[in-house]
């Protein structure tokens, strides 16, 4: 078969079983199914593909995404799933080595996805005096209709019979397109209409690879190159060094002016940040405590998003500074130790911002921002990493860029493979005598949590009329509230799992639905 | 063959056409206080649609340069992003006209589906002067 007709029939067939296993479910074993048929007819289509090993990779961090689909149906699983999948697409279609304009590709995808479905069709052109005719008969039909919709209103209004006999056949139309229309789902149709976009864009190549030949001309390796004062000065940042530097950025000597600023500029901050780092280790390393009386946000939370930005400053400082030449200037090597000193002491900022993070899990325990934090440091010091090798091996920031998007997919698939929710709640009861447990928050965690909840339930209640206690003017201690809550998220769990079908199930969702089913068994015999 | 002149065509024909099924719909539910409401709606369609008009132009002068799809493929991709549009415009006006976003409402499917309809005859009716866009005649 002519492949261009499979592409088309595959989309379609995508599109279709998109709808059928979708339609009012969740993403859980369906998503198997799905994920089965479009990595089938993608390698059957781009048969290539399974030589790269950049596919290879992808395909297994794809896959452990999908098996976290079913496994723990989180949020983020379910994100990662997607990501990788296109990513996954845009590698097979595309010769790319970098996640980012594999990115691009598969957005080009979707933005050509209405052109791409059309491409193969060859249109069987039919006599033209036949299409001519059409189009007359459209052309003639237009003013009589509007004439005739004038006169049916004018004689409408002028006779009663004719208004009768036209209101019946009217309400007749009317119930037979009710009929219609509650037998044919408009929201389906659109629900079908998204499986065509989502599965041409992941099968169907855009015939605009401008992304691909944009990254065949970047390398790895930097080279140096000479540029007149007129190329440079349409480079991005020639008119912001201009105006502070003057002439001086534009002689023959401004490769060693850039030079002399660079050091001076590392310098400075290199001292500045040693301060920093000087009153944090002695702070926060060696004579860290809880004071009482202060809250601990004060202490250690605060300042800390202020902390992340510098860093990722500091990064980007490093990079307009060996954004070029610079690289090969003979006598750069101050600089570069002032760079691999601002590095380190960057690291050892992370270190710090992390122990803030600590203190603040060892006081209040876990929450959402306080893990992704430390998701963020990991990437931070990763990117520290590749800056350091940038400068020292040359690389340019097509390197950087790759390589740290490599390290962010790599996190994110293991980050899939931990249900945070039932971990965040595992970890605060387990030091709900050590922390200040936050109740309601633990009862806005995702379902897989509600068992682990309901077995601490009576333990949290008294511990949270406790402190309540303690602070007199949060209103009166109430013994069930929390009791209450948790009720109503079973039954809120148990009402959302009636609307689903088999498609629907994931082990996260059927391990909490055994749990409430055996309380309730338990319950009955008592 | 200039792009303004064929958006210009373009939407002057949907908004006529969305016009006239307006005031079919209006003439089937024989109320004649609808009718004149259609009616009305039709000449402040054009005004109200105007806007559209920048849209649209931009989206007639890119799918001229997609030189490497065929004028079907074009034309396929210059219905769509019509049709996302006057979504995305229909939307903001019933925004505005309900003070709340308005989400995917049965009306809102419906809107799309007689758009997309009403597009695809616009479109088709325009296919001649597109033809001749593409191909620089």
């Amino acid at each position: 078969m002519n492949k261009d007709i499979t592409k088309i029939i595959l989309v379609t067939a995508g599109a279709v079983l998109f709808n059928l296993v979708f339609w009012n479910e969740k993403l859980a074993i369906n998503t198997v199914l799905f994920d089965a048929f479009l990595l089938s007819a993608l390698f059957f289509l781009y048969p290539q593909a399974r030589k790269h090993a950049s596919v290879n990779w992808l395909l297994l961090g794809h896959l452990v995404c999908l098996a976290m689909v079913v496994v723990h149906n989180t949020e983020l699983s379910k994100i990662a799933f997607v990501i990788t999948g296109l990513l996954l697409a845009g590698f097979a279609e595309y010769a790319h080595r970098s996640v980012w304009f594999a990115g691009g590709s598969i957005f080009m995808n979707m933005v050509m996805v209405a052109a791409s479905f059309v491409e193969p069709i060859r249109f069987n052109r039919g006599p033209a005096i036949k299409r001519r005719s059409v189009s007359r008969v459209i052309r003639f039909a237009v003013f009589p209709i509007i004439l005739l919709i004038v006169f049916f209103c004018i004689y409408l209004g002028a006779n009663n019979v004719f208004s009768d006999i036209a209101g019946r056949i009217g309400a007749q139309l009317e119930l037979f397109f009710n009929h219609f229309f509650d037998f044919f789902s408009w929201e389906r149709s659109l629900f079908l209409l998204l499986g065509l976009l989502i599965t041409g864009t992941i099968l169907l190549k855009s015939k605009l690879d401008y992304f691909s030949v944009r990254e065949a001309r970047l390398h790895d390796g930097l080279q140096r190159s000479r540029k007149s004062l007129n190329q440079r000065k349409k480079g991005a940042f020639f008119q912001v060094i201009e105006m502070i530097m003057g002439r001086m950025a534009s002689g023959i000597m401004a490769l060693k002016n850039e030079n002399t600023t660079g050091i001076i500029s590392l310098v400075l901050l290199n001292i500045l940040l040693l301060v920093v780092n000087i009153i944090d280790v002695n702070f926060l390393w060696i004579h860290f405590q809880y004071k009482e009386g202060e809250p601990i946000y004060k202490m250690v939370h605060e300042g800390t998003e202020l902390l992340i930005v510098s860093i990722v400053l500091a990064m980007a400082i490093l990079l307009f500074f060996f954004k070029g030449n610079l690289n090969f200037y003979r006598r750069n090597k101050w600089l570069r130790y002032g760079a691999y000193a601002w590095i380190i002491q960057n690291a050892m900022l992370v270190s710090s911002v992390f122990l803030r993070d600590y203190y603040y899990i060892l006081r209040h325990g876990l929450a959402y921002k306080r893990i992704g934090v430390l998701f963020f440091l990991l990437m931070v010091l990763v990117g520290l990493t590749t800056v350091f090798f940038k400068i020292w091996n040359r690389k340019t920031n097509y390197f950087l860029f790759r390589v740290n998007a490599w390290a962010g997919i790599v996190v994110l698939v293991l980050a899939t493979t931990i249900h945070w929710d039932e971990f965040i709640a595992g970890y605060n009861l387990k030091r709900k005598n050590t922390v200040d447990l936050d109740v309601p928050f633990l009862l806005s965690l995702s379902d897989k949590a509600l068992p682990l909840i309901d077995t601490n339930i009576v333990a949290l209640q008294k511990r949270q009329n406790d402190l309540q206690a303690l602070s007199t003017n949060r209103g009166a201690a109430c013994d069930t509230c929390f009791i209450e809550l948790l009720k109503q998220r079973e039954l809120a769990f148990a009402e959302k799992q009636q609307q689903f079908s088999w498609l629907s199930w994931n082990y996260a969702d059927a391990y909490t639905k055994r749990y409430f089913q055996k309380k309730r068994l338990i319950t009955a015999v008592h | 063959m200039k792009s303004i002149y064929i958006a210009v065509r373009i939407w002057a024909k949907t908004v006529f056409l969305f016009g006239v099924f307006v005031g079919f719909a209006a003439m089937l539910e024989g109320d004649f206080s609808d009718i004149f409401i259609a009616a009305l709606a039709f000449f402040f369609g054009f005004i109200i649609s105007l806007p559209l008009l920048l849209p649209i132009f931009s989206l007639v002068d890119l799918s001229k340069r997609l030189l490497s799809y065929n004028i079907p493929a074009r034309i396929a991709w210059l219905t769509f992003y019509l049709v996302l549009v006057f979504s995305l415009f229909y939307v903001l006006v019933a925004s505005i006209s309900k003070n709340r976003i308005i989400g995917l409402d049965k009306s809102f499917v419906q809107f799309v589906f007689i758009t997309t309809g009403i597009l695809l005859i616009a479109v088709l009716t325009t296919r001649k002067s597109l033809n001749k866009l593409y191909t620089g005649q």
